[in-house]
């Protein structure tokens, strides 16, 4: 009995933590959703009217999409590509230690900063990706990356897609729990390199695989800063994301309720996409 | 009950931005707590954008302390300051729902959202302009008239920027123009002889507010439909709005490349760096001109451009909308009187003459030059002050009258405008449409 007290014990801080930074912010965003509210005074409640606003909004409808083919984007490519890497560094080839640490650099600096860098090599007249085009005779690729909306959104997604540092910490540090003796093994039965990524380092890291699409979502749903410095969301909303959207609802159009009914949609989302990570995982195991 | 709940959501959510801000809410010195002791200080809050690293700033941060030098004992004013107008414009806003507005703080007056003046935190300044008539004769009535609601007027007006076209003269020059464009016939022409140079007629942006477009656009629709061609209540879907449209589709053609997507910082920089050789801004522009451009003085300043047919006579101005100082409602009668004072000091010819001159910033004030001081004025200056004096009327930049929703949609009808998505007929449609939320 003293000892379920003491446990009790234990959590009342972070149960006090989460009911106060999560669970009572949850529960306001909630409740504001369904209300009109432009910052200032009371707010007045329209039931679910933000909600039909945002199925009929073709800028929502734009942001919803961007962002699950963010999710889709990170998961068939960037994870396999973190992947990829893991696995040749773990081999240790020559200059390991460099590509290991220069990997990982960008992950140490300002999202903010990469962003500028890299509108910087998108940009139309300016950027060294046209300069370069041009200087290998390709005129004709050569254009406004940014402003054109058939290229703008996976410029926006090019930095966090080849930006593998993260992940491929993540899988490295699982890769080295993996025992020499099952390579071994593989190698006495002739197994190739590509066989033993294949059938003994890839299922070993699955959990990590499983952790890694979990941090794809949530960067996803959060996919803020290299839209918003890269192209504003522009041109025409090409490259909205369900965060931006909820910024400009909220600091542009003072529509805080329509900006929290978003952030209710977002967290939905997010925990439909959590919730069948989860089963693809259990079903894996089985 | 549910608008208990509902103020509570409000202010719990304002507590929470509050928070994510850091230390938004002024300390006990400087929020409405209680009554001031005879003889004790008092120290009020001015919260601005006008940060210490440029030239309004500098100008702001002397007069305060000669103001606090020459009321030592009595009153004591503090600048905070936010450098990003939205986040301030938001910050001031949480401030006034959570019950801790600043004493003093300047915001963007719109005729379409008047939740702020109509909030009941605002301090009621019709008492100290009655009584002080020369005071009042300072601000234009038009001004005061707009900030007057149920007898209360509720803001004193800070700045009303005119946006005038700034050119590089040599760049016109090349293009075979001996001075700026009377028509925006014109203006079209000159980019089609700049573009082989790989250089834009005028700067333009459309992300954020797109500033600079639609300072072209304000011009182009007034030009072509007088000045109520947007005013507040009118339909939107007009056709001196679909001409503006027309006009502003062709000009970002011959803008520079990245016009499309760009900010404020990159249009400006497009000009400042000579790949634009004109723009449409405030007189802050100067303060970049003078540090950045090699030979400042061969900037120029010029009215803006008329459409053949015009609805106005050349020559009259666009502005930003009506910045104005509001105040928070007081109980302590010492604190008033302290902001009464600032204001009156800071909105004296002799710190409007300084914030023109020094600051490079014009308040809405009347504002009298020496020779002298007209000799210290920037070139720029001296033109902005010569035009927007001989403006036979001005019209507030029509992004700064629309509605919220409507701000919030620009940037994306102008993109999908540029980029042929839209004719100018779907673009004044959806505007008006935005313009209706």
């Amino acid at each position: 009995m003293a000892s379920r007290r003491n446990i009790a014990l234990y959590l009342v801080p972070a149960v006090a933590l989460v009911t106060v930074f999560l669970v009572l912010p949850l529960v306001v965003v909630a409740i504001l959703s369904t209300t009109r509210w432009v910052g200032v005074g009371t707010p007045e409640p329209v039931g679910f009217d933000n909600f039909s606003h945002l199925l009929t909004d073709p800028a929502f409808r734009r942001a919803l999409a961007n962002t699950v083919l963010w999710v889709v984007v990170g998961t068939v490519v960037h994870t396999p590509l973190c992947v990829l890497v893991a696995l040749v560094v773990a081999r240790r080839p020559r200059g390991w230690r460099f590509f290991r640490t220069a990997f990982f650099v960008p992950n140490v600096i300002s999202a903010t900063a990469l962003a500028l860098l890299w509108y910087f090599v998108f940009h139309v007249s300016l950027g060294p990706l046209n300069t370069l085009l041009r200087a290998a005779g390709l005129d004709d690729w050569a254009r406004a990356w940014l402003s054109d909306p058939s290229t703008a959104l996976g410029a926006t997604m090019t930095p966090w897609v080849v930006y593998v540092g993260f992940g491929m910490v993540l899988f490295l540090t699982q890769i080295s729990t993996i025992p020499r003796e099952y390579y071994e093994a593989a190698q006495l039965d002739g197994a190739s390199g590509l066989r033993q990524d294949l059938h003994i380092t890839i299922p070993l890291i699955r959990r990590a695989i499983a952790l890694q699409v979990l941090f794809v979502v949530g960067y996803a749903l959060r996919s803020f800063e290299y839209p918003f410095i890269m192209t504003s969301g522009g041109p025409a909303d090409s490259t909205m994301t369900l965060s931006l959207y909820i910024y400009r609802q909220m600091m542009t159009a003072n529509q805080y309720g329509l900006s929290m009914a978003a952030g209710v949609v977002t967290l939905v989302v997010g925990i439909v996409l959590t919730a069948l990570i989860f089963l693809g995982l259990r079903r894996a195991e089985r | 009950m549910k608008r208990t709940t509902l103020a509570i959501a409000a202010s719990a959510a304002v507590t929470l931005l509050l928070a994510a801000c850091g230390s938004a809410v002024p300390d006990e010195d400087g929020g409405d707590d209680g009554t001031t002791a005879p003889g004790e200080e008092v120290r009020i809050e001015v919260m601005s954008n006008f940060t210490s690293d440029i030239a309004r700033g500098e100008v702001l941060d002397e007069l305060i302390a000669e103001f606090n030098a020459a009321n030592e004992g009595t009153y004591e004013v503090v600048s905070t300051t936010e450098a990003d107008w939205p986040t301030l414009q938001q910050r001031i806003r949480a401030m006034i729902t959570a019950g801790t507005t600043p004493d003093l703080f300047l915001y963007n007056f719109n005729p379409t959202d008047l939740s702020r003046e109509q909030s009941g935190a605002l301090m009621d300044w019709s008492q100290y302009l009655a009584e002080d008539p020369e005071w009042a004769a300072r601000f234009a009535d038009v001004n005061i008239d707009a900030l007057t609601m149920d007898g209360q007027v509720v803001g004193i007006p800070g700045d009303q920027s005119p946006a005038l076209v700034y050119y590089h003269e040599d760049l016109l020059e090349q293009a075979g123009f001996s001075e700026f464009p009377q028509t925006w016939d014109e203006v079209v022409a000159l980019g089609e002889a700049l573009a082989p140079e790989g250089i834009g007629a005028m700067a333009m942006m459309t992300a954020d507010d797109a500033w600079h477009t639609m300072n072209v656009f304000s011009y182009l629709a007034t030009s072509a439909g007088g000045e109520d061609a947007y005013a507040p209540g009118t339909s939107l879907n007009n056709d001196a709005v679909v001409t503006a449209a027309d006009y502003t589709e062709r000009l970002l053609e011959v803008s520079t490349p990245d016009a499309v997507g760009a900010n404020y910082s990159v249009s400006s920089a497009n000009f400042l760096g000579k790949r634009a050789a004109a723009i449409i801004d405030g007189p802050w522009l100067i303060s970049s001109i003078q540090s950045e451009v090699e030979d400042p003085c061969s900037v120029k300043v010029s009215p803006a451009p008329v459409l053949a047919d015009s609805a106005i006579p050349a020559g009259y101005t666009i502005t930003d909308s009506l910045n104005v100082w509001g105040a928070a409602k007081q109980d302590d009668p010492a604190r008033e009187a302290a902001v009464v004072a600032w204001m009156k000091f800071f909105t004296s010819n002799e710190s409007a003459v300084r914030m023109a001159v020094d600051g490079e910033y014009a308040l809405a004030v009347q504002t009298e030059l020496t020779d002298e001081d007209a000799e210290r004025a920037s070139c720029q200056m001296a033109q902005v002050l010569e035009i927007t004096n001989a403006a036979p009327t001005a019209v507030v930049q029509m992004g700064r009258g629309i509605t919220a929703s409507a701000q919030e949609a620009l940037p994306s009808l102008l993109e999908g405008l540029a980029l042929g998505q839209r004719t100018p007929e779907d673009f004044a449609a959806a505007l008006d449409e935005a313009n209706a939320n």
